[in-house]
């Protein structure tokens, strides 16, 4: 009898295109590269202008990875489709620790979780528990490596992206472009916000090609807490 | 050869009796032929608001979960819409004149056959083989419940309606001897949909699991 596969491991890695949810990998990549702050809601949207000297912003974002050693935070993830003119909200919680342990944990309006421990990932739906091994699945290896490039800076000189640098009074804004095709087809863009200070990452967006864009706030986070190893297990 | 003859006829009269009473209809009285109206059923579709459901994908060992919008746009247009729980959208479908026109789907899915199956089971799903058709119109004696029949070249649509609420609560597809397709709805007290199921039977392997978490 052959087994069911998910939506993770039925996708085709093969032909030069990795098809796993792209908003994952991003949200991946973007927990581990920074710390989370308060009040990613309501900051004023004046103008923003190219960041003029990249190279300190790249050095402070750097340390701050270095830095950090686990974040827990509330999230609250909104997507707008466009042509719905309709808004999901979805609320949750998540761990990360370093250097390959991350909890993503939905709670409202449905429970569905995924967990990356080391060289496994985890997903539950509902009561519903699936294994996969992270070294079974291109797509799989692929978003470990993201998000091993992401702790250790790589990510900011990644061919995989091209990176803008943008600010305005109170924040800055990293405007992720995918280089590869791939990527484009599902993905147009995703705008990191975070402090001036360069304390925490505030706010997501990832800009699909259509116009949907899928936002993330963050919210009473924890930085460099103890966190229990069996966050990152499920049952 | 009289034995023989017999025996055939008797075959015969077994599997008639058989096929006759495997029909959906056979305890019910046919009342009237007639074209299906909007206000004859109730929609799936809620024309006051977007609805959404958990939902739960199986085809072709193959499982996909995520959340399904269903909305109305326009007074003639609405859309199913299927995003993965992390938010990126798997497929569109523009629903217009009871016909569903695909507007987007994601490069996995984007196979002729997968996305001719979800196209047909959606349509049966949201009653658009129902409406503006026409219809055999059966009623069981107590007049609580009825069936309408609608048949498309070899295939037979079974609608079974509660005839108070005006909802569908199942939907056989049968072809002349097997049921093919099966759909299960539960209501709340709104009359939206809380639960819809959709089974293959045979060698299709496609089940799709709809749960409303609207919060309207």
């Amino acid at each position: 009898m052959r087994k069911k596969k998910s939506f993770l491991t039925s996708l085709p890695s093969g032909k030069g295109r990795n098809y796993y949810p792209l908003s994952f990998l991003f949200l991946a990549c973007a927990l581990v590269l920074l710390p989370f702050g308060e009040g990613g809601r309501g900051f004023a949207q004046t103008a923003y202008q190219s960041v003029k000297d990249t190279v300190s912003l790249k050095s402070k974002i750097s340390n701050m990875s270095n830095q950090t050693k686990s974040i827990e935070s509330d999230f609250i993830q909104m997507k707008n489709l466009s042509m719905l003119s309709e808004k999901i909200t979805s609320k949750g919680h998540f761990w990360f620790q370093k250097q390959n342990n991350l909890r993503w944990e939905y709670s409202e309006p449905y429970k569905y979780t995924i967990v990356i421990n080391k060289d496994k990932i985890l997903i539950k739906d509902e009561n519903k528990v699936k294994k996969y091994d992270m070294n079974s699945n291109k797509v799989f290896k692929e978003i470990n490596d993201i998000m091993i490039s992401c702790i250790n800076g790589d990510i900011l000189n990644s061919n995989k992206f091209k990176i803008q640098y943008f600010e305005n009074d109170k924040t800055y804004k990293l405007e992720l472009i995918p280089g590869n095709k791939a990527m484009k087809e599902s993905l147009k863009k995703i705008n990191m916000y975070f402090d001036k200070n360069v304390t925490s990452v505030i706010k997501l967006d990832m800009i699909e090609p259509g116009g949907d864009i899928t936002t993330i706030d963050f919210n009473n986070k924890k930085l460099n807490a103890a966190i229990s190893s069996e966050i990152f297990m499920l049952k | 050869m009289l034995q023989s003859a017999l025996k055939y006829l008797c075959l015969s009269s077994l599997l008639i009796t058989v096929i006759i009473s495997c029909s959906p209809t056979h305890k019910y009285t046919l009342r009237k032929t007639g074209v299906v109206r909007d206000s004859d059923i109730h929609s799936i579709v809620n024309k006051e608001h977007s609805l959404l459901f958990k939902a739960g994908i199986s085809v072709y060992n193959k499982y996909y979960t995520g959340l399904i919008v269903l909305k109305q746009t326009d007074s003639i247009t609405s859309h199913l819409v299927f995003i993965t729980e992390l938010g990126m959208k798997m497929f569109d479908f523009q629903i217009q004149n009871n016909e569903l026109k695909l507007m987007h789907v994601f490069e996995p899915l984007n196979k002729p056959k997968i996305v001719k199956l979800l196209e047909s089971d959606l349509k049966l799903i949201l009653l658009q083989n129902l409406f503006n058709k026409e219809a055999e119109v059966f009623e069981e004696k107590s007049g609580v419940n009825s069936i309408y029949q609608i048949t498309t070249g070899k295939l037979k649509n079974y609608y079974f309606i509660n005839t108070n609420t005006k909802t569908v609560d199942k939907t056989i597809v049968k072809g002349k001897v097997f049921t093919k397709k099966k759909v299960n709805y539960i209501y709340n007290d709104s009359l939206n949909p809380v639960r819809i199921k959709l089974k293959h039977k045979g060698f299709i392997r496609l089940k799709i699991e709809l749960t409303n978490i609207s919060t309207k």
